[in-house]
């Protein structure tokens, strides 16, 4: 007895070490499983956001590991509820590298936890990709273990100006902009892509978040008589400018950020002051074309009847990009080898990414949007309508 | 039933006596045991546990100052995370921007926070109840707006980094040097506290709970203890707050809003009203679940939810008082066999 004892404590030290043999080769890989992680918050204040990302998140491995997984390995992801708060993002960010080992961090989010672990993630050497915040910190300057997926507000900017210039052919542009990180990222979006251009600004005019009154920002905007008047904020002050430039009787091409994008918010705010209103949007609408239908089949094999929200088709593209460069990374992936392969990617296509690049300069992830016009006062069948393709950032 | 509640305090003081203010042996050894649980929990390969350790012990420091003011002189907060805040972004500021030694920070912060605590505390000595309990929440609402707009100062909301800690040149940049910074705090804190609460002001605090008409009548300044208690309270958030920030070494208004003053006031609620050692429990407590759970979907929130209403139900003096209460019930199981025997 005592040496079948002596015999099981050997066969499992040994089968423990030679385990342990395989995860120190590459932390998170086995010979059939990846291991990655994120968190999410799935109690707090982004609980909608978090819930809805895991939801696409889940739904794309799903399907990507009932085919086989990528290069033979299944996918495993762990979420960790983090509350909305960076003290429990670090703690979810150091359990899931110190005791899961995981292989890479995919989908992580919310702009606290997002900066408070950069430091963490950067000195452990983790690759992550997609985070779920705009901060423009993670791509200004590009930074080696980081690849954001959605646009931020300085590269946006940039692709509005390019819009504005090529396809609407438009000269004078001017830019109102709120006093927050959207405002003066924007504007410096906007500046950079002019100044390729030899353009600057004809007028630039700033407001408070909570302003209710334009009018004063609104007179200097009719003196420079712009052809084309970008408006950075959030959508109350964006409506409450909309409507009353409308009343003032200031005649030009409004556009705003992709975050003002609402077919339902915009008109119940703007009214129809609206109509005419142009953003850019970087989730592909849902249509009939064949990437949409292949998108609501995967997401449907795991959530059957539900519709996919906004935030599940961002976690569907966080799936993504990262079985991508997991893909390009090899047989032996290893940390290193798929950061080479995500900067492979030069203005990928997958179902729902669409024109993703990664340099070792440049970061944005996201170099191209597409144009959607608010048509009808109201929300209804066809109140905004797609009005560009895809237009890419030039870098 | 009266004779009842103050035999459970009673009861309550000798356990705390009993854990936190007994003989020497016992405290050197619980003090050996908690310098040897990071090196042993590292060794165990769980090293991210030891920054969980560290902050766990920042919440029971503010835990244990809410408890002065709720627990021990019966004012209610419900804005405390806004204490924690002053003190994080200013120590943030100090040591990240204008290069102030740590030391000197942590001091300034954690005075700065108690100053405002005394500001809170003047208005309120004219407020009882749900008054208090409004006005404080509007100061904590305030300070989370102002910290999340005021971008030039704290960042707004992508919020701002804090320095790696330091003393004499000494860099705390690891969660186990940090560990013992914070544990070296935490233990000052539990001390000052316990001692000025077995003192006359912790008495004359707890005399103002209990009835302000009889404290008064013996002589006790109602208005100079209850603004003191707000200060100390204050004190003790800010040292936390700075503690925080440090510890995450970065300060957003998210870690400091409404739900963090509400989770302060359940872990004084499920840890012990009026206790030390209950505030310890009630931060460990809280702090600990969501990590536990984090896998779980929404688990965290409904098991804090639902050991808030049982601790109410059952245990109205916190987990603390468990103890004592399966032994009262041994005893009086006891009493009812020897009397039935008695009988037969």
């Amino acid at each position: 007895m005592k040496r079948f004892l002596a015999l099981l404590c050997v066969a499992i030290l040994a089968v423990t070490m030679a385990v342990g043999v395989t995860q120190a080769a590459v932390p998170g890989i086995t010979d059939n499983q990846v291991t990655i992680g994120a968190f999410q918050d799935q109690s707090g204040a982004a609980a909608v956001v978090g819930i809805n990302m895991r939801k696409g998140m889940e739904a794309y491995f799903n399907w990507v590991n009932a085919r086989g997984g990528v290069n033979g390995r299944k996918i495993k992801f762990i979420v960790e509820d983090d509350g909305f708060q960076a003290a429990r993002a670090i703690a979810a960010t150091k359990k899931l590298v110190e005791q899961d080992k995981v292989f890479a961090l995919v989908g992580t989010l919310g702009t606290p936890g997002v900066a408070a672990t950069i430091d963490y993630i950067m000195e452990k050497q983790i690759p992550s990709i997609y985070q779920g915040t705009g901060i423009s910190a993670l791509a200004y300057p590009p930074k080696k273990y980081f690849f954001p997926v959605q646009p931020n507000y300085i590269s946006e900017g940039r692709i509005v100006a390019t819009y504005v210039v090529d396809n609407l052919k438009m000269k004078r542009i001017a830019v109102a902009c709120e006093q927050t990180d959207i405002g003066t990222e924007g504007l410096r979006g906007v500046r950079e892509q002019l100044a390729i251009y030899k353009m600057e600004p004809v007028e630039v005019v700033n407001f408070g978040a909570a302003d209710v009154d334009f009018s004063s920002q609104i007179l200097k905007l009719m003196r420079a008589k712009p052809e084309a008047v970008i408006i950075y904020s959030t959508i109350k002050p964006a409506a409450g400018f909309l409507k009353q430039a409308k009343v003032m009787g200031l005649e030009a091409q409004f556009l705003t950020t992709y975050v003002n994008a609402d077919p339902i918010q915009m008109p119940g705010l703007a009214g129809d002051a609206c109509v005419g209103l142009i953003a850019p949007g970087w989730v592909p609408v849902l249509g009939n074309d064949a990437d949409s239908t292949k998108y609501l089949e995967i997401y449907q094999a795991t959530y059957p009847k539900e519709m996919p929200s906004a935030f599940a088709a961002a976690g569907f593209i966080a799936g993504e990009v990262f079985c991508e460069g997991l893909k390009r990374a090899g047989k032996n992936p290893t940390r290193e080898g798929l950061i080479a392969a995500m900067e492979s990617l030069r203005d990928w296509d997958g179902t729902m990414a669409k024109g993703i690049t990664y340099t070792p300069e440049f970061r944005s992830g996201k170099a191209s949007m597409y144009f959607m016009r608010f048509a009808k006062p109201k929300f209804e069948e066809g109140s905004v309508e797609v009005v560009s393709d895809w237009i890419k950032l030039k870098i | 039933m009266e004779r009842g509640i103050n035999n459970e305090r009673n009861g309550n003081q000798g356990l705390l006596r009993r854990i936190a203010g007994t003989g020497l042996s016992a405290r050197l050894l619980l003090g050996a045991a908690l310098i040897v649980l990071p090196i042993v929990t590292a060794a165990l390969g769980r090293s991210y546990v030891v920054y969980l350790y560290s902050l766990v012990m920042v919440y029971v420091i503010v835990t244990l100052g809410l408890n002065i003011l709720t627990g021990y002189t019966g004012q209610i907060s419900i804005g405390h995370a806004g204490f924690m805040a002053v003190a994080a972004y200013t120590s943030a500021i100090l040591t990240g921007r204008f290069g102030v030694p740590f030391s000197l920070a942590l001091i300034v912060a954690s005075l700065l926070a108690a100053a405002l605590g005394l500001g809170l505390g003047v208005p309120a000595l004219r407020l009882q109840g749900h008054y208090l309990a409004i006005a404080t929440l509007g100061f904590g609402v305030a300070v989370g707006q102002l910290s999340a707009s005021w971008d030039k100062l704290t960042g707004g909301y992508q919020g701002m980094k804090a320095p790696v800690a330091a003393i004499l040149g000494f860099r705390f940049d690891t969660d186990l040097k940090y560990y013992y910074l914070v544990l070296v705090l935490t233990w000052l804190s539990v001390e000052a506290a316990q001692n000025m609460l077995c003192s006359r002001p912790g008495r004359a605090l707890m005399a103002v709970r209990d009835s302000e008409v009889a404290a008064q009548a013996m002589g006790i300044n109602l208005a100079k203890y209850k603004v003191t208690a707000f200060a100390v309270s204050a004190f003790y958030a800010g040292i936390a707050g700075v503690l925080h920030a440090h510890l995450t070494r970065y300060v957003s208004p998210y870690d400091f809003n409404m739900g963090v003053s509400m989770t302060l006031l359940s872990a004084i609620v499920v840890g012990g009203l009026g206790s030390v050692p209950g505030s310890i429990l009630g931060a460990v407590f809280m702090t600990i679940l969501p990590h536990v759970f984090s896998r779980v979907k929404n688990l965290p929130l409904i098991l804090a939810g639902l050991s808030l209403i049982l601790v109410v139900l059952f245990l109205p003096y916190g987990l603390v008082s468990l103890p004592l209460k399966i032994k009262s019930a041994a005893l009086r199981a006891r009493a009812r066999r020897a009397t039935k025997s008695g009988n037969a």
